[in-house]
C-alpha cells in the first residue's frame, strides 16, 4: 500500500526544506530523477512525445485495477526530477485523485519560483498532460 | 600558450559602451555567450535611436516641414552608411527590412511568380537556419517547385560537388548562408556564387551571422541578394536590410504594396515609384535605421578586420580549452569558422548544462538553434551554443570552464 496522498506531500515538502541553496534544490531534483524508472526507447515514439516541451518528454499510462500507473521519460535530468516528484504524488492513483488533487507542496516549496519561467511553464505542461491522460482512462468522456 | 598577443580589439576599453554588461546574474556577474542570438546595444547607438525620437521624429519623404526634412536626412544618411559598410554599388540597392528573416520573406515574395513556375527548382543547404527555409518551403509549395537540399560532408562542410549536379535547367534560385548559425562554419559563398552564376542561377547569401563578425562586400561575392539583421551587429531588433542587385530590384513586382511606394494611383492601378521607394511600403523604421548607422559606425571604428581577429581568436581558444576539457563533442569541424561553436558534454543533456551556467550568470544557448534539419544531420536533438562580441574577453572563457567543471560535477554521472 502506497501512503496517502497529503504525507507524501508533507515529505516532500520536509525534504525541501532542508534545501539551502539553488545548488542543493538542483542536486536534490537530479536525484529524484534518477529513481524514476524510465521509458523503454521503443515507447518514446512521437505519438507519445509531448508537444510544447523545451525538451523531449514521453509519456504513457495504463490503468491497472482502477489506478493508473504512469511511465514517463526525459532527456533531460533536471526535468526528470520534476516528473519523479510529481509521480511520487500522483503514481498507482485513481483518475479521480489524479485530476482533483490539489498539489500544494508546489506551491508551498516555491518549487516553481526556483526554477526560470520556462522550466516552470515545462512543468505545468507535464501536469497537464498527465491529468489529461488520466482522463482518457476514466471512462467514456464526461 | 593563451594572450601572447593583445588582442585586436581591446574589451577592457569598449566593454563600459555597454551598461548591460554590469548587470549581475543570480548574483554572479553576467558573462553573455549569445551574440549569435542578439548582441548587445552600445550607448552610442542607444543615445542615436534616442534622440532621432527627442529631436527628429517625423514621417520621411513626405511633408514639407523643416522635421519630416530632417527625418528624410537621417533615413536616406543611413541607407548611405550601410551601402558602404557592405561595399553595395548604389544606396539604390539598400532596402531596409524588419531584419533578415523579413528580407528573405520579401525576397521570396518577389520572385515567386515571377521566376518560379510549376516543376522549377529552389536550392538551399543542409545548415539554413528555419529563417532560410521556410519562406522556399512555402514559395515551393505554392508555386508547385521542388525544393532541393545541398548536403554536407562530414566536416559538416556544404558538398560542392553535390551542388554542382544540383544546380541544373530548373534551378531558378539558390539560398546559402555565408555563416553557419550552429557551427561557425564560413562557406566559401563566392565560389558558390561563381558556380551558380555560370549556369545564370541567381544567389541569396544569408548574411544574419556574418555581417557583426566579418567584413563584407557583396560587390566582391557577387551574390544577387543579401540580407542581414541590425539587432546581430549592435543595433536595435526589428530593422534589417535586403541589399539585391538593381537590376533585380527593377525588374521584381514589389511583393508588398501600400503607400509611398507609388508615382501616381488611380483606383484601379499604380505606377510605381522608383528604388528604393518602390520596395519600401508603410513608414519604415527611421529610428532603427538611424541606429543601424550609428552601429555600422561603432563597428568601422574598431574596425572590421580587427573585430573578425578578436572573434576568430575567441573561438580558436574556446575550442582549444573544450577539447582539453575532455568528454565534449564539438559540431563541425570548419575549415573556416566565425561567430559561433557548438557542443555538447557527454551524457550531460544540453538544456541541463544551460539552466545550471544561467544560474552561475553564465548567457549561452541550448537547443536546436532553429535548424533542426542540421541537428538531424548530426543525430543530436540540440546543442550549447557559445557566440562572441566585441565584448568578450579571455576571462569569460574562464568563468565558462568553471561552469562546465560545475555542470560536470552536477550531471556528469548522469548517464
Amino acid at each position: 500500500m502506497i501512503p496517502d496522498i497529503d504525507s507524501l506531500q508533507q515529505e516532500i515538502l520536509a525534504e525541501f526544506s532542508g534545501l539551502s541553496d539553488w545548488e542543493d534544490r538542483y542536486g536534490y531534483l537530479i536525484r529524484q530523477g534518477r529513481e524514476l524508472p524510465s521509458l523503454p526507447p521503443p515507447l518514446r515514439t512521437e505519438k507519445n512525445r509531448l508537444p510544447g516541451c523545451r525538451s523531449s518528454v514521453w509519456m504513457v499510462a495504463e490503468l491497472e485495477g482502477d489506478q493508473v500507473h504512469f511511465h514517463v521519460h526525459s532527456d533531460s535530468a533536471i526535468i526528470r526530477g520534476l516528473i519523479a516528484l510529481l509521480l511520487r504524488v500522483l503514481n498507482y492513483r485513481r483518475p479521480e485523485e489524479i485530476l482533483e488533487t490539489d498539489l500544494y507542496f508546489l506551491r508551498e516549496s516555491q518549487l516553481r519560483s526556483h526554477l526560470s519561467p520556462s522550466r516552470a511553464h515545462s512543468l505545468m505542461t507535464i501536469l497537464n498532460h498527465l491529468r489529461s491522460l488520466a482522463n482518457e482512462l476514466s471512462g467514456p468522456v464526461r | 600558450m593563451k594572450n601572447q598577443l593583445p588582442f585586436p580589439v581591446d574589451p577592457r576599453k569598449i566593454r563600459g559602451d555597454f551598461p548591460i554588461l554590469s548587470r549581475r546574474i543570480s548574483g554572479h556577474p553576467l558573462v553573455y555567450l549569445d551574440n549569435a542570438a542578439t548582441t548587445h546595444k552600445p550607448t552610442a547607438v542607444l543615445d542615436r535611436i534616442r534622440d532621432f525620437y527627442l529631436r527628429q521624429n517625423s514621417n520621411i519623404h513626405r511633408g514639407i516641414h523643416a522635421l519630416g526634412d530632417e527625418a528624410t536626412g537621417c533615413y536616406e544618411a543611413a541607407r548611405k552608411r550601410v551601402q558602404q559598410f557592405i561595399n553595395a554599388a548604389s544606396d539604390r540597392e539598400v532596402i531596409f527590412t524588419a531584419g533578415a528573416t523579413d528580407a528573405i520573406n520579401r525576397v521570396a515574395e518577389m520572385t515567386g511568380s515571377a521566376w518560379v513556375q510549376r516543376g522549377d527548382r529552389v536550392l538551399v543547404t543542409r545548415m539554413e537556419h528555419h529563417s532560410n527555409l521556410l519562406p522556399w518551403q512555402d514559395l515551393c509549395r505554392r508555386r508547385q517547385a521542388e525544393l532541393r537540399v545541398i548536403p554536407l560532408d562530414d566536416r559538416g562542410e556544404l558538398d560542392l560537388e553535390e551542388m554542382d549536379r544540383l544546380l541544373d535547367s530548373r534551378t531558378r534560385l539558390l539560398a546559402v548562408t555565408q555563416v553557419s548559425n550552429v557551427t561557425g562554419t564560413v562557406n566559401p559563398v563566392r565560389e558558390i556564387v561563381r558556380r551558380a552564376h555560370r549556369r545564370r542561377i541567381p544567389v541569396l547569401v544569408d548574411g544574419a551571422q556574418a555581417v557583426g563578425h566579418l567584413p563584407v562586400d557583396v560587390q566582391e561575392l557577387d551574390c544577387d541578394f543579401y540580407v542581414f539583421s541590425g539587432h546581430k551587429m549592435y543595433a536595435p531588433m526589428g530593422i534589417g536590410v535586403l541589399y539585391g542587385k538593381e537590376q533585380w530590384l527593377w525588374d521584381l513586382p514589389p511583393g508588398r504594396t501600400g503607400g509611398g511606394i507609388v508615382e501616381r494611383v488611380t483606383l484601379r492601378e499604380a505606377t510605381f515609384a522608383g528604388l528604393p521607394q518602390k520596395l519600401e511600403p508603410g513608414t519604415p523604421n527611421v529610428g532603427g535605421a538611424t541606429a543601424l548607422a550609428a552601429a555600422v559606425d561603432y563597428l568601422q571604428n574598431l574596425g572590421m578586420p580587427a573585430v573578425a581577429e578578436h572573434d576568430h581568436r575567441l573561438l580558436t581558444e574556446a575550442r582549444a580549452r573544450l577539447k582539453a576539457f575532455g568528454g565534449v563533442k564539438i559540431y563541425g569541424r570548419p575549415v573556416r569558422c566565425c561567430a559561433a561553436l557548438s557542443f555538447n558534454l557527454d551524457g550531460v543533456h544540453h538544456q541541463d548544462a544551460g539552466i545550471i551556467l544561467d544560474r552561475l550568470g553564465i548567457a549561452v544557448r541550448s537547443g536546436f538553434h532553429c535548424a533542426q534539419p542540421l541537428m538531424d544531420h548530426y543525430r543530436v536533438e540540440g546543442t550549447l551554443r557559445i557566440s562572441f562580441g566585441v565584448y568578450n574577453r579571455l576571462a569569460d572563457l574562464d568563468r565558462l570552464e568553471e561552469g562546465l567543471y560545475k555542470v560536470r560535477r552536477m550531471l556528469g554521472e548522469n548517464r
